[in-house]
């Protein structure tokens, strides 16, 4: 997995490659080799239309979170969501104390402060706040991989919780309801309602693959 | 557009509630992304110049010539297989895709939604596990991509766009 990963890092130059030189070459054969000289070279002015747009709606919303971030919200909401949260990550309430031959104590209150990193990093990701879920996921990971019984290979919460990184659950689809509404498209409840479904459905469906591949695991280690 | 104005206003009376000075919080934010912006026209000139010249290369009229049974939105097929390898890309052929088709199309709603549905794969794991100089990622990486491909088939099914 590991090599996947650096081979598509280092292959963004060659998706780039790939698809302008395939372009050119096809459209050669096909004979739209004026379309694609124009487009070249439109392409400028279109990139900065997309980016003042982009660009504009991230400062936007970057003020307007950093007065969340500022009020507390974030904690706040964490203190509420901690129980139901940390179902997630059941691993954390015993078998986590058993992998480790610290203390007790110092390993209770250490689960504390990872639980604490780890749902305010989730509930970071359903308000939509960028930066903050990912600082608390860094710090989250950081102190469970100082209680890492084999430091080279990530445990089953450090999967769980980079995968619940990335297929997160939104509530509040800010970027897309702001590019739809820049487009001069109203975005309507119904709309919202499955853009919020959407994210769930796939927020479940990869933590069901998650259980079961954990599941498989564990039958063949028997 | 409710659910916008009413994440705000909640934003608003939570910090009023809490005595924050909302707009100096407001323009520090601002601020902050602001420097981060010069890092993003580059990026989005490189992908845009490339996706522009593969879609109209006249390589979807090849496309359907071989394969005439699937007559899916190129630009929606692109957007989808570049989903998990970059935020920029996917979201770019999202504004695309409602500059040519309108953003409540069938096709626009369908790319609104796949937008949506998960974080960039790639850049994730990327980043998370080498800020711990962690070298496997486990499973994640084929648990993420099975998903994000299951939920874009659903929805491009669902909205009919394969005939």
């Amino acid at each position: 997995m590991f090599l996947l990963n650096l081979f598509l890092i280092k292959n963004m130059n060659k998706i780039w490659n790939f698809l302008l030189i395939i372009g050119i070459v096809v459209s050669f054969i096909s004979g739209s080799v004026d379309k694609v000289g124009e487009v070249l070279l439109n392409s400028t002015m279109e990139a900065f239309k997309v980016f003042l747009k982009l660009a504009l709606l991230m400062i936007f919303w970057n003020g307007m979170f950093n007065i969340a971030i500022k009020s507390g919200l974030l904690n706040n909401l964490t203190k509420v969501f901690e129980k139901p949260l940390s179902k997630l990550f059941p691993e954390l309430k015993d078998n986590f104390l058993n992998e480790n031959n610290l203390k007790d104590n110092s390993n209770n209150s250490f689960n504390k402060e990872i639980k604490n990193y780890l749902c305010s990093n989730l509930v970071a990701n359903f308000l939509g706040l960028g930066a903050p879920a990912t600082l608390a996921g860094l710090k989250a990971l950081e102190l469970l991989q100082a209680h890492n019984p084999h430091p080279t290979y990530p445990t089953k919460t450090m999967v769980r919780l980079v995968i619940l990184n990335i297929c997160t659950l939104t509530i509040f689809p800010t970027t897309i309801i702001s590019m739809r509404s820049l487009m001069g498209a109203k975005t309507n409840f119904s709309l919202t309602l499955l853009m919020i479904i959407t994210s769930l459905a796939s927020c479940s469906l990869a933590l069901f693959l998650d259980f079961l591949i954990n599941l498989f695991s564990k039958f063949k280690k028997k | 557009m409710f659910i916008i104005v009413l994440y705000i206003f909640f934003i608003l009376c939570f910090g009023l509630y809490k005595k924050v000075d909302t707009y100096d919080a407001f323009k520090e934010g601002a601020e902050n992304s602001f420097k981060s912006l010069g890092k993003l026209f580059p990026n989005i000139l490189g992908i845009i110049v490339a996706v522009n010249v593969f879609l109209n290369s006249g390589i979807t009229e090849l496309i359907n010539q071989f394969l005439v049974n699937l007559k899916i939105v190129p630009e929606l097929l692109l957007q989808c297989l570049l989903k998990p390898l970059s935020w920029n890309s996917s979201i770019l052929l999202m504004n695309q895709i409602y500059e040519t088709y309108g953003p409540s199309s069938k096709v626009g709603i369908a790319a609104s939604l796949i937008q949506n549905a998960s974080d960039t794969a790639l850049y994730v794991s990327v980043l998370y596990f080498s800020s711990i100089k962690m070298k496997h990622s486990g499973h994640t990486l084929l648990v993420v991509i099975l998903t994000n491909f299951a939920i874009f088939i659903t929805i491009i099914l669902l909205f009919g766009l394969v005939s």
